[in-house]
């Protein structure tokens, strides 16, 4: 199974990439492939990414498929699925 | 609830050409007439609102925004000019848009939104857009435009990214809904294009006009996600599936 992961705004600089496709290597639902890209990326991508409880944090927002994710609801990933991570943005 | 206002000859002839649009016509201009609009700031994002929806008709804009005009606006800030350094912000914009349009009636408000004006500023206004470089500002305006129930669109980019969505009240969530937290890393200064600025200035002023006039379907639960390095454009869906 492969999935694209797409980073916008900060989170860019963050991951050091702006997309990339991975194989989980097995199953993963969407919050553990989040969980799994700020594990492998480490920081600074972590800290943009996750709370101090491993959750999503409240100024990021992830879609699959172009639908947001409930982090407390787990989201079934399949082949060909594309998981977005946007960070807030202002004006100016 | 807009009041739409009678057109004059002149009028008519200034916006013939977009009272052609189908299911806008004389009564659409009526309503951008009748309506007034708060526009907080007016520099790379705002101030090419504010210039879409003085040449679109629109009757009354009030523009929020303090300090003066300093080199580093005129990469983007279409509304200040090189003569203007030094001067006010919100007097160069307010001058630049009567040139255009003079029937424009224009409030100049040179401070930005905060605490002590939020509530009062969003009360003049039948609609807000939401400009503002600063987490602060933004939040406090959507609470404001929710409490009061009032749209708010809401733009915003970074480097050649933006983002773009519009707040219905009792129809979708506010931007503290969407992001409960301002993120720690956003600085008020960042990397832009005037021409990333401007082209979601553009489709900002189209989702006001929409939500006045009743055309199209504005950006409610969707959040319009463009990377102009890419030209790659998305529409996501808001709210967990």
């Amino acid at each position: 199974m492969k999935v694209k992961i797409r980073y916008c705004g900060q989170l860019k600089q963050a991951a050091g990439c702006a997309v990339e496709e991975v194989d989980p290597g097995g199953e993963l639902n969407a919050q553990e492939l989040i969980a799994s890209a700020a594990a492998r990326h480490g920081e600074p991508l972590t800290g943009y990414l996750l709370d101090e409880s491993g959750h999503l944090r409240a100024t990021v927002l992830a879609f699959v498929n172009e639908e947001q994710v409930d982090w407390e609801t787990p989201r079934p990933l399949g082949d060909g699925d594309e998981l977005v991570f946007m960070s807030a943005i202002a004006g100016g | 609830m807009i009041e739409p206002k009678s057109l004059t000859d002149e009028e008519r002839a200034v916006y013939e050409w977009q009272m052609w649009v189908p299911e806008f016509g004389e009564e659409g201009q009526e309503k951008l007439k009748g309506a007034s609009v708060l526009i907080s700031r007016i520099g790379g994002l705002g101030g090419v609102v504010a210039y879409e929806l003085a040449a679109a008709g629109v009757g009354r804009l009030v523009l929020a925004h303090a300090g003066d005009v300093k080199p580093s606006d005129l990469n983007r800030q279409l509304l200040m000019t090189h003569d203007g350094l030094g001067k006010s912000r919100v007097e160069s914009a307010a001058r630049r848009l009567r040139e255009l349009n003079p029937r424009l009636e224009v409030e100049a408000v040179a401070e930005n939104v905060n605490e002590d004006n939020a509530a009062e500023l969003v009360g003049r206004v039948d609609l807000v857009v939401d400009c503002a470089p600063l987490f602060e500002e933004r939040f406090l305006m959507n609470r404001e435009a929710q409490s009061q129930g009032k749209p708010l669109v809401e733009c915003a980019m970074y480097e050649l990214e933006a983002q773009l969505t519009t707040f219905l009240p009792g129809k979708t969530s506010y931007l503290h809904e969407l992001y409960p937290e301002k993120p720690e890393w956003w600085k008020r200064e960042f990397p832009v294009f005037g021409a990333v600025s401007g082209a979601v200035g553009c489709m900002g002023a189209m989702e006001v006009i929409k939500v006045i006039s009743g055309i199209g379907d504005p950006l409610a639960g969707e959040l319009l996600v463009f990377n102009l390095g890419e030209m790659r454009f998305h529409k996501m869906k808001l709210g967990a599936s």
